[in-house]
């Protein structure tokens, strides 16, 4: 291969890979800048976690959509990508399925996880990582009321990203823009 | 049987009949012999050192990453895999293309890592299996940049993985997989890495078999389906490239496809806990007994190819032997003494390999040629 051929293949390639992570810290940046705040309540986790001790499971009164908020003759398949609406509560309040609605209030987006008491959805804010060692603290507080998840949710995408966990009413772990 | 080996034998008998004269064949043997082999025991050491190395690297960083600032980690990252991709560039372009190929995979494995460390310090779960689609396409624009099958087939197996860990995530069909493979198996056939096509038929039919076992819930059919997949698929991948080609040549397409069969059954054996979420399948002395053996197959693989100059069961059994480092790095997350002593033992067992492949080639040639048919 020739010279000039070989320098433009290893230009274009780190070209690719840190335009793809430019973009993922991008896109967090934007989502923590202009997003609404939005505080969630959390839930006990299934203590089953695949890895040990460095990032927390989190589970939210959201994370379950009961047929009454989805409607009675809504079908939603797994893996589809929904659409929830949420009150100054943190509890959903509407449901849209693909297309995002044109709302005031913020709505989230996640995808479909099958039928239980509910709808199933994640948002990707179930995992939140952490120092090494201190996960499961964090986790044993999980559904109490200790702790709260406040999140960034962007007004156009309705994609979310964790902002800040609150321990006892006080915002502690706070996440920095870059 | 290799190629020297071949041509030894055809000499013979045009030198009996007198096609060429028996000055010419002892001429043509002596240059034979003086040849050096396509894959070279070096180069593939060279190649399992980058494999090992990466991961050793990204083990050390792991254990001390939390106290580096999160601006200095990021440079880290974008340096180690630009630095990968700067290297693959100067050995193409130096006339070592096999060397080159190894760096870019090396490059390949590193920013798979960045995504995840990225994602892990910036506090980005979104969509899961999206990191691997995100991967595949980095592999398969550095397969293009550097003309390299090894990333390409690398990116097959990054598709395979996404696919089926999203079709875990959405516990459903993702009918974008086939369409995807059957997309990489079209480049190939267009680029001419003809060898390559028949991995996407192997995988289809093993992730097929995957889906349809997985929908009845039964892990053991987990396995069998994708023995049996996997069989369908040999003779699937053999008869798509039945052109006329030797027996002996699609005799090794036949053994790089049973080793990957064999692979996947036993990297399904003991990952399976991931997949299924049960944990406790396997109790740890089966599971340390199932991952040396899927280490022990990969190297093996990389052995015989050298052994017997077969550059695609080389390939894979490279990329066996990542997919199975990735996964054992990833299972014992947490404790990553082990998983430094893990890799210090796949280096031992390596540099085993590295020494004992060129006598073992020797042997086999002298062998071959003691033995004529």
């Amino acid at each position: 291969m020739k010279t000039w051929r070989a320098a433009l293949g290893v230009l274009v390639v780190i070209a690719f890979n840190v335009g793809i992570l430019g973009w993922m810290i991008g896109e967090r940046v934007l989502i923590l800048r202009d997003g609404i705040e939005v505080t969630l309540e959390t839930e006990p986790v299934d203590p089953r976690s695949l890895f040990r001790g460095d990032f927390v499971i989190l589970r939210y009164p959201i994370s379950t959509v009961s047929r009454s908020v989805i409607g009675i003759d809504v079908d939603v398949d797994d893996g589809e990508t929904v659409y929830v609406k949420v009150d100054a509560e943190g509890t959903p309040s509407g449901f849209f399925l693909e297309t995002p609605p044109v709302s005031d209030a913020p709505f989230m987006r996640g995808m479909s996880g099958g039928w239980g008491a509910g709808l199933r959805v994640k948002y990707g804010i179930e995992q939140y990582f952490v120092e090494e060692g201190t996960g499961r603290a964090l986790e044993d507080l999980t559904g109490t009321d200790r702790l709260k998840v406040v999140v960034a949710v962007h007004p156009a995408s309705g994609k979310t990203m964790i902002k800040a966990l609150e321990i006892d009413g006080e915002r502690r772990l706070v996440e920095p823009l870059l | 049987m290799s190629y020297a080996t071949r041509v030894m034998r055809d000499l013979d008998r045009w030198a009996a009949v007198g096609l060429v004269s028996f000055d010419d064949r002892d001429a043509l043997e002596t240059d034979l012999k003086n040849q050096k082999p396509r894959i070279t025991v070096a180069a593939a050491a060279f190649t399992l050192g980058i494999i090992l190395v990466g991961f050793a690297a990204i083990t050390f960083v792991a254990a001390n990453w939390s106290v580096i600032p999160r601006v200095a980690r990021l440079v880290t990252l974008v340096s180690a895999f630009s630095a990968a991709y700067i290297l693959a560039g100067w050995l193409i372009a130096r006339g070592k293309p096999w060397f080159g190929q190894a760096a870019a995979l090396g490059g390949v494995i590193i920013f798979g890592a960045s995504i995840n460390l990225v994602a892990q310090m910036y506090n980005i779960s979104g969509d899961p299996p999206m990191v691997a689609l995100v991967w595949t396409a980095a592999a398969i624009v550095s397969a293009f940049a550097f003309r390299s099958p090894m990333n390409f087939g690398a990116a097959i197996l990054l598709a395979a993985l996404w696919g089926g860990w999203r079709m875990v995530a959405i516990e459903g069909m993702e009918w974008t997989l086939p369409l995807l493979l059957v997309g990489l198996a079209v480049l190939a056939r267009f680029k001419g890495w003809l060898g390559w096509a028949s991995i996407p038929l192997l995988l289809i039919m093993i992730v097929w078999s995957v889906i349809v076992a997985g929908i009845h819930e039964e892990r053991g059919g987990l396995v069998f389906g994708a023995l049996i997949g996997g069989v369908v698929a040999v003779l699937c991948g053999i008869l798509a490239q039945n052109d006329g080609m030797k027996l002996d040549r699609r005799v090794w397409r036949a053994a790089t496809a049973a080793f990957i069969v064999a692979f996947t059954c036993l990297f399904l054996a003991h990952i399976l806990e991931f997949i299924a979420y049960e944990p406790d399948f396997l109790g740890p002395s089966a599971f340390l007994i199932f991952a040396a053996t899927t280490i022990a197959v990969s190297v093996l693989a990389v052995a015989a190819g050298v052994a017997y100059d077969v550059p695609h069961l080389v390939w894979v059994g490279y990329v066996a032997f990542a997919v199975e480092a990735v996964a054992l790095y990833f299972k014992t997350v947490g404790t990553l003494l082990e998983t430094s002593a893990f890799f210090l033992l796949a280096g031992l067992l390596i540099i085993v390999i590295a020494v004992g492949a060129a006598p073992l080639r020797r042997f086999l040639i002298k062998r071959a040629k003691e033995v004529p048919s």
